[in-house]
């Protein structure tokens, strides 16, 4: 575990650590930041094991202002740091400018997930005439399709928007959000940026494929379901995969189910949880009734391959950038194991730049082929160029 | 093995090297810690795959048996379709864009004499010589082209000389990508229904073409059957006038009464028969609803005193003093309910209600009730009360009439939108009821009362000896015209056509004209348009009065139009002259 001080083309300085504790993450914090190295924003992952409470105040009298949320496995790839890390705490601090962007916090105890969004959206139109969007969420009943949704109905549907759903090591319990001063198990922490000083872009890929004849969901809401083809949900899902009652809900990122939307055009959403008594099963996202849906899988290992090549097509693109965050679905790293670094330090090879990330329970993604969704299974990177 | 790499690179990791050796070792150990970084990842290749296999096999499985489910229930679903489409009467058929068919059902096989595969792929000019229709050609295109389904074409087509009618629907068929890939038609063989809507047009036609002979008939016989008595009570009208002895006096009387009565019934006979044939229309103008109450109030009254009857009329404030209907037909649905009333109510009182029932911006609903403590209808003779020709048989002495009074009321109500029916208790009265939807009047009367010639306003005042130019050809109404007309103090000249008129005019200065309207050579209407051009040149507007044989509402619109002043329907009185006369001199 360690630290790793950079300075970037651009000349925005950029630090990162690594640390499997709030302890050592602390003197390696203090280390960091002696000398003349003075930043504005932290993007900060964490496993919930390590004691997120402890970690908050730590940022708090640097005045330092907080991106940070719960995860299933940390991503670092900068300088000397680079891996995918259980259980510790990764952070990319940065010099950027404060008024190329901001950073709030949200709560939604008592809101509705499409209330939050439309807030969410209003605050980020009020600070900048061209808002785009960086946000995590927590709380396993979020609804990331109403929080996108609720966000570009005050900010068009044209609207940049990246980001993750908070995870907790997949004991799928409690996931939380933070700051420099609040943590949150139900909220967002939202930083929105001014796109004419920062450029967001990004890539969203699956690879996940269905499998066998298409089912109707024929009881739902929002984000439970509770039968498809009129069988209870969990029955049919355990009979299908022929798996225990003991496997799931874990099993449930790995085999989610593919919605189709139109003829060519899908979403997946994984199992986030059960409800035993009810015989319904929780998702990662809105499964609305009436939807046709199949089982789905990963093709095998070749899907690193494909995400690879996404990755290139990307990058052809546009080569250039300051740091990444990636939102990696933990079904992903579930599915592919150790060969999920494949993928993810190819990103770091072909641009050379700090790479923050997490696995997550859901992604919001803008790909730079369409708009705006909220997916499962997904490979999503968000790459921030500061504008010259 | 992966415990063995480690235990190597534990061991080598103790070697005390340096210089090239410590190089080498450093390349081995590096390749043996890719080993290692490889074999942990074909472990977890190995795990996942066969926990992946485990799991898809399983869905596999589960699929499989979805599959041949559903396989199985499509095959029950085809062989049901089949049999449907097979024993469906009517001729189904798929047909591709091209319009050939793909598809046929038994009916249609049945029908073409051909089987499915030998009419697959044809047209339908290549299964019968004998079509021709052009526009279902144009539908068919329709569907294949913009989706619109088209509904009951009707088809017709030969077959073995026999013709077929079919009532064709065809729809766009598509595929799940919502594309037009063909069509789907029934046609359902309606040869038999048809020739049953022949018949029965042919015999509504004739039903039709008898009760127009017949009403034709009765108008034209009632209309023959005016003339002579109007001359008969005119000529009475001038006998009551000629010093005749009581015994004389009262006979007369007698006829006059009787003869009255004929004419009620002739009247009656030909409104029936002309609104059965339809001869008869709404004729809508402006009128004063109040105007219209008080001449029905005076002709009720003089006569509900003269039996000692309560006559009362109570009409709502709220309705509108002006409005826009057919008062005559109006006037003659109340008056008649008002007789019935008188008719049959001997002590007691007659009372009209009119209360507004509904309104809007347009129009009202007007609800009439003439209540009587008459001898009342017996519930089971109601249902025959508004039917044609009949008279219900009470427990009191017989009435006269010809039972058509209320079948005429009936039909008027329905030509101004409304409803009529009857309550009451037999022996305690009748209530007889009536709605209708009059519009608001949108003008007020006075724009539209007939304009009196100003040079001759007054003239009636000025002087009773009036030079009067009576046109008119029947020979009786000239004898009662002039008599009346000399008895009120004017000198009568006579002619009998518009023609004669005409060179009269021209010769002499007339104060007034009376013209009949039927008459030869000329008749009364171009007679008033000749008079009128005449008289473009001069300042002189003589007043005409016209003379009609029927009281008809158009009638009376044709005279005004046609320059006329005002109009008097045979058979008038002494009074009735008079008062006309006052009316476009006074």
């Amino acid at each position: 575990m360690a630290s790793y001080f950079g300075i970037n083309d651009c000349d925005m300085k950029q630090r990162s650590i690594i640390s499997g504790s709030v302890a050592q993450f602390k003197c390696l914090l203090e280390e960091t930041l002696s000398g003349d190295f003075h930043p504005t924003l932290a993007i900060v992952f964490a496993s919930i094991k390590v004691g997120l409470p402890d970690l908050i105040p730590l940022f708090e009298k640097k005045s330092i202002s907080v991106f940070g949320c719960s995860s299933c496995g940390e991503i670092l790839f900068n300088g000397n740091n680079q891996g995918i890390f259980d259980e510790s705490i990764v952070a990319l601090l940065l010099e950027l400018d404060p008024d190329c962007f901001c950073q709030k916090m949200f709560q939604d105890h008592i809101i509705s997930s499409a209330e939050l969004g439309s807030i969410v959206g209003e605050w980020g139109q009020s600070q900048y005439e061209d808002p785009t969007f960086l946000l995590v969420v927590s709380g396993l009943s979020a609804d990331g399709d109403s929080i996108v949704e609720g966000i570009t109905r005050v900010t068009g549907e044209k609207t940049i928007i990246f980001g993750g759903l908070a995870g907790d090591d997949l004991a799928f319990r409690e996931t939380f959000i933070f700051s420099d001063r609040e943590i949150y198990n139900q909220g967002a922490n939202v930083i929105v940026f001014d796109a004419s000083k920062v450029d967001l872009k990004g890539l969203a890929a699956s690879g996940w494929v269905g499998i066998g004849a298409d089912k109707i969901v024929t009881k739902s809401e929002g984000n439970i379901v509770y039968t498809i083809d009129d069988e209870p949900a969990l029955d049919v899902y355990k009979s299908y995969l022929n798996v225990k009652d003991e496997d799931l809900p874990e099993i449930g990122v790995e085999f989610p189910l593919l919605i189709k939307k139109t003829a060519d055009q899908h979403v997946l959403r994984a199992v986030m949880a059960v409800d035993r008594e009810q015989k319904s099963l929780i998702f990662a996202g809105t499964v609305p009734q009436g939807s046709a849906v199949s089982f789905s899988s990963s093709p095998g290992f070749d899907i690193v391959d494909l995400i690879k090549r996404n990755i290139d097509d990307f990058h052809s693109l546009d080569p250039s950038g300051d740091f990444m965050i990636l939102f990696s679905c933990i079904a992903r790293h579930q599915a592919l194991g150790p060969i999920i670094i494949d993928e993810i330090r190819h990103v770091s090879e072909k641009w050379k730049i700090p790479l923050i990330g997490f696995f997550t329970y859901g992604e919001f993604g803008t790909d730079y082929r369409h708009r705006c969704e909220f997916y499962n299974q997904t490979f999503t990177l968000a790459k921030i160029a500061i504008r010259p | 093995m992966f415990q063995d790499i480690n235990h190597i690179l534990q061991e080598l990791s103790t070697l005390q090297v340096s210089g090239e050796e410590a190089k080498v070792l450093s390349r081995i150990c590096k390749k043996l810690e890719k080993m290692k970084a490889d074999l942990v990842k074909l472990e977890f290749k190995n795990t996942r795959l066969t926990k992946d296999k485990n799991i898809i096999s399983s869905l596999l499985a589960r699929t499989s048996f979805d599959l041949t489910k559903t396989l199985n229930d499509l095959k029950i679903r085809a062989e049901e379709q089949s049999a449907l489409l097979a024993v469906i009467p009517a001729l189904v058929f798929f047909k591709d864009k091209e319009l050939n068919y793909l598809l046929v059902n038994n009916a249609f096989e049945d029908f073409f004499n051909q089987t499915n595969e030998e009419i697959r792929g044809k047209k339908i000019l290549d299964l019968t010589d004998n079509y021709i229709n052009d526009r279902y050609t144009i539908c068919e295109r329709e569907v294949i082209s913009i989706g619109k389904p088209h509904y009951d074409i009707e088809e017709i087509l030969k077959k073995d000389e026999e013709e077929y009618h079919f009532l064709t629907s065809i729809v766009p068929f598509r595929n799940p990508m919502d594309e037009i890939i063909g069509l789907v038609g029934v046609s359902w063989d309606v040869t038999e229904r048809k020739k049953y809507e022949d018949e029965l047009m042919k015999a509504r036609d004739m039903a039709e073409a008898g009760t127009r002979v017949k009403s034709d008939f009765l108008a034209s016989i009632s209309h023959e059957l005016r003339t002579p008595m109007n001359g008969i009570i005119g000529l009475c009208d001038i006998l009551m006038q000629s010093g005749l002895s009581k015994f004389q006096q009262e006979n007369l009387e007698d006829i006059m009464s009787n003869a009255h009565s004929l004419l009620v019934i002739i009247s009656d006979i030909l409104d029936f028969s002309r609104i059965e044939s339809g001869k008869i229309k709404i004729e809508a103008s402006d009128f004063s609803f109040r105007l219209l109450i008080h001449e029905l109030e005076t002709l009720i009254q003089f006569k509900t005193t003269d039996k000692g009857i309560d006559f009362r009329i109570f009409a709502d404030d709220r309705i509108p003093q002006v409005l826009h209907g057919d008062a005559t037909r109006l006037k003659q649905v109340l008056s008649n309910l008002l007789n019935n009333a008188y008719k049959f109510t001997d002590t007691g009182y007659i009372h009209l209600h009119i209360n507004l029932l509904s309104e809007d911006e347009e129009q009202v609903v007007l609800y009439f009730r003439v209540e009587d403590t008459g001898i009342g209808i017996p519930h089971t003779s109601r249902h025959l009360l508004f039917q044609a020709f009949s008279q219900v048989n009470t427990k009191a002495k017989v009435r006269k009439g010809t039972g058509l009074g209320l079948a005429i009321c009936k039909q008027i109500v329905k030509m101004m939108d409304g409803e009529i029916g009857i309550d009451g208790e037999e022996g305690k009265g009748s209530i007889f009821w009536f709605t209708v939807k009059l519009r608001k009047a949108r003008k007020s009367l006075q724009e539209d009362i007939p304009v009196i010639p100003e040079s001759r306003k007054g003239l009636y005042r000025e002087r009773n000896n009036l030079l009067v130019l009576l046109v008119e050809d029947n020979k009786i109404n000239q004898k009662i015209t002039t008599f009346h007309l000399t008895r009120m103090g004017h000198e009568v000249d006579i002619v009998e056509d518009g023609r004669a008129a005409l060179e009269k005019i021209e010769n002499k200065r007339y104060d007034l004209v009376i013209l009949d309207l039927q008459m030869p050579v000329m008749d009364g209407f171009e007679t008033a348009r000749k008079i009128r051009e005449l008289e473009k040149e001069s300042t002189r507007a003589i007043p005409i009065i016209a003379l009609t044989a029927n009281a008809m509402k158009g009638d009376r619109e044709l005279c005004l139009d046609a320059g006329m002043n005002a109009y008097i329907s045979k058979p008038f009185t002494y009074q009735d002259l008079e008062k006309s006369i006052r009316d476009v001199l006074d």
